[in-house]
């Protein structure tokens, strides 16, 4: 049985691996997270056939498709989908975020929000959870949710809407009663939020695909840049400009940034929440 | 505590100016460009920008600017850096709201006693 | 007032969406769009050109005249599939340009685009102006091509302005190996009394001697 040692990853080596993981990502790996990282850097080190980091470390650097950066990107991001994660965003929405869109807006022109991908449909329905809870423009503005995804099976479940126990547990108590049926220790979302969201099948890098999305107001594009290469966040970050309206905002997931993807929009933070603002009047 | 954001892309530049100005009443930050600067500075106290001018996706004339729109931070105190030598780049500088320019390479002296004139404190030695 | 329900299904999109245009717009309408005083026209020119075949002439004719940050990315977005090598010449012009979002563009665009930033490399290498060759380097530096040590060496070794120098170092930071050990002491003997190109001289020395091998 094979069972070839690995390097141990030196404090040089990681110093190095970091600075450029930041230069490329904006995400900085603290010390603590030393265990953490090295784990994934051996897995991917096994994966591809390295036993050195420096060899690992050449190959993926100049690999010119840049795959494997993306393998080890997509190995160091955590992503579970659950109501109500990354729950500060909601917050910032209903507190500030619609409020100053609902003074762009005509009265009678609907608000709308997109939410891209919908993954099993959490988010989508944690965005109108969150509006009908605590948004009070709801009683005089109507607002569209629109959710897409790539994938028709996570749609389907999406639309069914039945959670399991971790899914819903980030949501008060008074709320799950409120919103879910319990059937069998899984919990069913009410028809009423079911029936908020419409949910279709998009691809965001298909250019002609995208142009029916137009004229959204909001956008919660999480955790999905993060998979794409450098050319294709670019490619998204245009199609994302072009869905919105002017003065609308984007939200991403809380280890993405714009700052390596796109000068187009303007920096706004609400509290310590960021979220990117097309800018109001024609250009920036 | 006074705070100082350094934003260039070179990663050993930071390491260096960040080094040439440390002390320990002084916290450092650092971006690598200035969307990140930015998103980083909304919002809290920053008591002086040091900006290098070619980073990318956001340089340091735009990020300037975009300084001195933000209501909070447009008094804040910017040095902006540049390889760029001509006269006409420390105009530039000043018509984006820059407080001082110079020229890469930067002299360590000159750097640490404008760092000191403009938020006290003196960098350790 | 509240959230709306769904009438009825939305039709899945469709791969050959067609929009509804009263008149649609024809190519000669959309290049010549590209120079509308409105920002918004110019930039769904663009967008709606990307990915014509042709177009890119016209796009790269545009970008010099062109000042909205929103524009300037749309273009350089659209140039980035199919670029040639003549493509390239051009867009390397715009490395000298006094507007710092085309020179940012032009850096990324040859970034993407290794083997044709090979083929001008020596030609940037040893352009006269001090700012061009900076560039040359910031896109070494992010560059997947297996020649970026040997590149960033030359750098090193040959250019006479110590920004560049310093530059080169800085990028050999991230990718110095054990040859460039080599080459250290003899650009510390260029400069001996630049604290910056010290610094960074010790500090490659020390990552990659204590790099595991």
């Amino acid at each position: 049985m094979n069972s070839v040692a690995l390097d141990k990853i030196g404090a040089a080596d990681f110093e190095r691996f970091r600075s450029m993981f930041y230069r490329k990502t904006g995400i900085h790996f603290e010390d603590s997270k030393r265990y953490f990282v090295d784990k994934r850097l051996h897995e991917r080190m096994k994966a591809t056939g390295h036993t050195s980091f420096k060899g690992y470390f050449t190959y993926m650097r100049f690999q010119a498709s840049g795959e494997e950066f993306q393998n080890l990107v997509n190995s160091m991001t955590v992503n579970e989908t659950y109501f109500f994660r990354e729950e500060y965003q909601f917050e910032a929405m209903t507190r500030e975020i619609m409020d100053e869109l609902d003074g762009y807006r005509p009265a009678g022109e609907d608000l709308r929000i997109w939410s891209v991908p919908s993954s099993t449909g959490e988010e989508p329905y944690s965005i109108a959870i969150y509006l009908i809870e605590y948004w009070k423009g709801l009683a005089h503005r109507d607002v569209e949710l629109i959710s897409s995804d790539i994938d028709s099976n996570v749609l389907a479940s999406a639309k069914k809407g039945l959670y399991s126990k971790r899914s819903v547990q980030n949501i008060p108590l008074p709320l799950v009663k409120k919103y879910f049926k319990e059937i069998n220790g899984q919990f069913q979302l009410s028809d009423d939020i079911r029936e908020s969201v419409s949910f279709t099948l998009a691809n965001i890098l298909s250019a002609n695909n995208m142009k029916q999305f137009r004229h959204f107001d909001l956008i919660f594009c999480r955790n999905l840049l993060i998979y794409f290469d450098d050319e294709s966040r670019k490619k998204a970050a245009q199609v994302l400009f072009d869905a919105m309206k002017p003065g609308g905002y984007i939200f991403l997931g809380h280890s993405e940034s714009m700052s390596r993807i796109s000068s187009m929009f303007k920096v706004r933070k609400f509290g310590d929440v960021i979220a990117y603002q097309k800018p109001l009047t024609g250009g920036a | 505590m006074k705070t100082v954001m350094i934003v260039d892309d070179a990663s050993t530049v930071r390491m260096f100016h960040k080094m040439l100005v440390t002390s320990p009443d002084r916290i450092i930050e650092e971006a690598e460009n200035g969307v990140e600067a930015l998103e980083k500075a909304i919002g809290t106290n920053v008591d002086l920008f040091l900006v290098d001018v070619n980073m990318p996706k956001m340089d340091g004339y735009r990020l300037c600017k975009e300084i001195r729109l933000n209501e909070a931070l447009r008094g804040v105190p910017i040095i902006m850096i540049s390889t760029e030598s001509a006269n006409q780049d420390a105009e530039r500088a000043y018509q984006c709201g820059a407080n001082y320019y110079m020229t890469k390479p930067v002299d360590a002296d000159t750097l640490k006693s404008v760092v000191s004139a403009v938020i006290g404190g003196e960098a350790n030695e | 007032m509240g959230l709306k329900k769904k009438v009825e299904p939305i039709a899945d999109v469709s791969e050959d969406f067609e929009e509804k245009r009263e008149h649609p717009r024809t190519k000669e309408q959309l290049i010549s769009d590209l120079n509308s005083s409105d920002s918004d026209v110019r930039r769904w020119a663009v967008r709606d050109l990307s990915g014509q075949k042709d177009a890119h002439d016209a796009f790269i004719y545009r970008l010099p005249q062109e000042d909205d940050p929103t524009v300037i990315e749309a273009l350089f977005s659209a140039l980035e599939h199919d670029m040639t090598q003549s493509h390239a010449s051009q867009v390397i012009t715009m490395l000298k340009s006094e507007h710092v979002q085309l020179r940012n563009g032009a850096i990324e665009l040859m970034q993407q685009n290794p083997d044709i930033f090979a083929a001008n490399v020596n030609l940037l290498m040893h352009d006269e102006d001090p700012d061009t060759r900076i560039f040359c380097v910031d896109i070494i530096g992010a560059v997947a091509h297996i020649d970026a040590v040997n590149w960033l060496h030359q750098f090193a070794l040959n250019d006479d302005n110590e920004n560049v120098v310093g530059t080169a170092l800085d990028k050999l930071a991230e990718i110095a190996d054990v040859s460039t050990l080599d080459i250290l002491q003899t650009v510390e003997s260029r400069f001996p009394n630049h604290n910056y190109i010290q610094f960074v001289i010790s500090l490659i020395r020390n990552q990659v001697r204590n790099a595991d091998e």
